[in-house]
Order: structure tokens, then C-alpha cells, then sequence
């Protein structure tokens, strides 16, 4: 005899039958990184943004290049707070077009980019970039090992 | 217990489907990404299943959301906690865009929501959704 289930029920998707491959989970945490990155700079969580990153990570952006978790926490206190990158504020990071290449622990990864800033008058997007990444598996976490920002032509170096 | 790979690609298609029901003016369907109490807080609050559908029925006519038509809500950095067996906190970003006839498209909001979503009958709904708007420059 059928328990009787609610017509909600009786919608719902079927349940996954598969078991999603490490690689996929990889995947998916990857792009899970990059969220947990852009909302961490884009609200001023400066440790969350550096957490991201492995202990020597570097990342080579609209700043030059940044080696390592102090130089990395003193350029995220500056972009979320220093006048001289008021220009940016409030901003909001949008990354898409995810390739990632795994390989074991580590892998690397190319997303595109846009960086937009809320005004008065609506978002504008500031900048564009690809990023290109290098990332390590940690104690069962992705950091980045490097992040590569390739700033598109016509906007801000 | 935590989420599993299959709840959070389930609750990325649940911001899907609530963008693509409001953008193309499906009340209906936009109710129905809410729980049987679920609320949304854009400014005003609406809560429950008949105040959502009322609300969503009543918007292209609402003129305090004159100026968010036509829109179009592209989602990104989603990231989903659960708090407690099937219930999670939803954090997102949203990019509002609006196609201006002979002007292009305008990107008139960058900014977040802070939601609760609760897996019921084995869906995903909102409990609540929260508009975060960002202080502009």
C-alpha cells in the first residue's frame, strides 16, 4: 500500500540517484571559493577575503603584486577603507564563465570578471578582467595559491 | 549534518526560478518559490502565501516599483549555510539590469539579499527574503 503524500510532494524533483564524482565536488567548491571571496572584499570582512587565500598566497591585481597574508590583509583594509580607493566603493564584484582544471590537490582556473560600483544614478561597472588563478586544496579546503587579474582594455590599471 | 552538493544546486535554482517569474510576470510562479508563510522584505513586507500572491499581481500597476520596470535580476555569489536540518541561510548578490529601448540597458542596482530557505515536502522554498540595498556613493 502507497503512503499518502501532499500533491507538493508528489511535484517535487526525484531525489539524485548519482553520487556526485570528486571531481565535480571540486568544482563546485572552487566556485563556492569565489563567492565566499567577493562577498568578503565587497563587505569589508578583510580576514574572511584573506582567508581565501593559502598562508603564501599572492595576488597580482589593480595593486601590483601582493605576497602573503600581511601584505594581502593590509591592501583589503585599504580597499575597503583608505580614501584612496573611495572611487571603488560600494562595490560589488560579479565573476562568471568558470574553466577549471583539476589536478589532484591543485588546480587553476580562468573566470571573467566585472567589477560594478553602487551610485545614486544606478550600478556602474567599473572595470573588467579575466582572472587567472592558481588554486590548492589545504586541509580539505580550495585557496587560491595565486590570483592573476588581467584588467580588460579601458578601464582602470 | 550538513548541506549537500544537492540541496545547494537545488537552492541556486530556486533564486532562478524566482528571477525568471518576476522578470517575465508570473505572480503565481513567484509565490510559489515561498513556504505557506513565507515573507519578502523589499521595503515594504509581505507575508504569506495570499499577501505574496496579492503583492505580485498588483506590481506592474504598484507605482512604488515604477522605476524597476521593465527589470531583469541576474543572481551571483550565492552561498547557502544550514542553520538547522533543512533550514539554511541564503546569501546572494543581485544585478538588477533594465533594457531601455533605443538606450541600451541600464544596471540600476548591485546589491545583495539575506534569505532563509526551508526544504519542504523535499523542495526548497523561501521562509524569507530580504532585500539588502547598498548605500550608494
Amino acid at each position: 500500500m502507497r503512503t499518502v503524500t501532499s500533491p507538493a510532494a508528489a511535484a517535487a524533483p526525484a531525489p539524485f540517484a548519482d553520487v556526485p564524482s570528486r571531481a565535480t565536488l571540486d568544482r563546485l567548491e572552487i566556485q563556492e571559493l569565489v563567492a565566499r571571496y567577493n562577498h568578503a572584499i565587497d563587505r569589508g570582512d578583510t580576514e574572511g577575503w584573506v582567508g581565501c587565500f593559502s598562508e603564501d598566497g599572492a595576488f597580482d591585481g589593480v595593486a601590483g603584486r601582493l605576497e602573503g597574508t600581511a601584505a594581502l590583509r593590509d591592501f583589503a583594509e585599504a580597499l575597503t577603507t583608505a580614501p584612496e580607493w573611495a572611487e571603488f566603493r560600494p562595490m560589488r564584484h560579479w565573476t562568471t564563465n568558470f574553466l577549471i582544471d583539476l589536478d589532484g590537490d591543485a588546480a587553476t582556473m580562468r573566470a571573467d570578471h566585472v567589477l560594478y560600483r553602487q551610485t545614486a544614478d544606478g550600478a556602474v561597472p567599473l572595470l573588467m578582467a579575466v582572472y587567472h588563478d592558481t588554486l590548492r586544496r589545504e586541509d580539505g579546503r580550495w585557496l587560491f595559491a595565486e590570483r592573476v587579474v588581467e584588467l580588460q582594455g579601458g578601464t582602470r590599471a | 549534518m550538513t548541506l549537500s552538493w544537492h540541496d545547494k544546486l537545488e537552492i541556486r535554482e530556486l533564486v532562478a526560478r524566482y528571477d525568471h517569474a518576476i522578470d517575465s510576470g508570473d505572480p503565481e510562479g513567484w509565490a510559489a518559490t515561498f513556504t505557506e508563510d513565507g515573507s519578502w522584505n523589499g521595503g515594504v513586507v509581505v507575508s504569506g502565501q495570499a499577501e505574496l500572491l496579492a503583492f505580485a499581481r498588483g506590481l506592474p500597476a504598484n507605482p512604488a516599483f515604477a522605476a524597476f520596470r521593465p527589470s531583469f535580476h541576474f543572481f551571483a555569489n550565492v552561498l547557502v549555510e544550514e542553520t538547522t536540518p533543512g533550514e539554511a541561510r541564503l546569501l546572494c548578490d543581485n544585478l538588477m539590469l533594465q533594457p531601455r529601448a533605443g538606450a541600451g540597458v541600464a544596471a540600476l542596482t548591485a546589491a545583495g539579499y539575506d534569505d532563509i530557505v526551508r526544504r519542504v515536502d523535499g523542495r526548497w522554498l523561501f521562509a524569507s527574503r530580504r532585500w539588502r540595498p547598498v548605500k550608494p556613493s
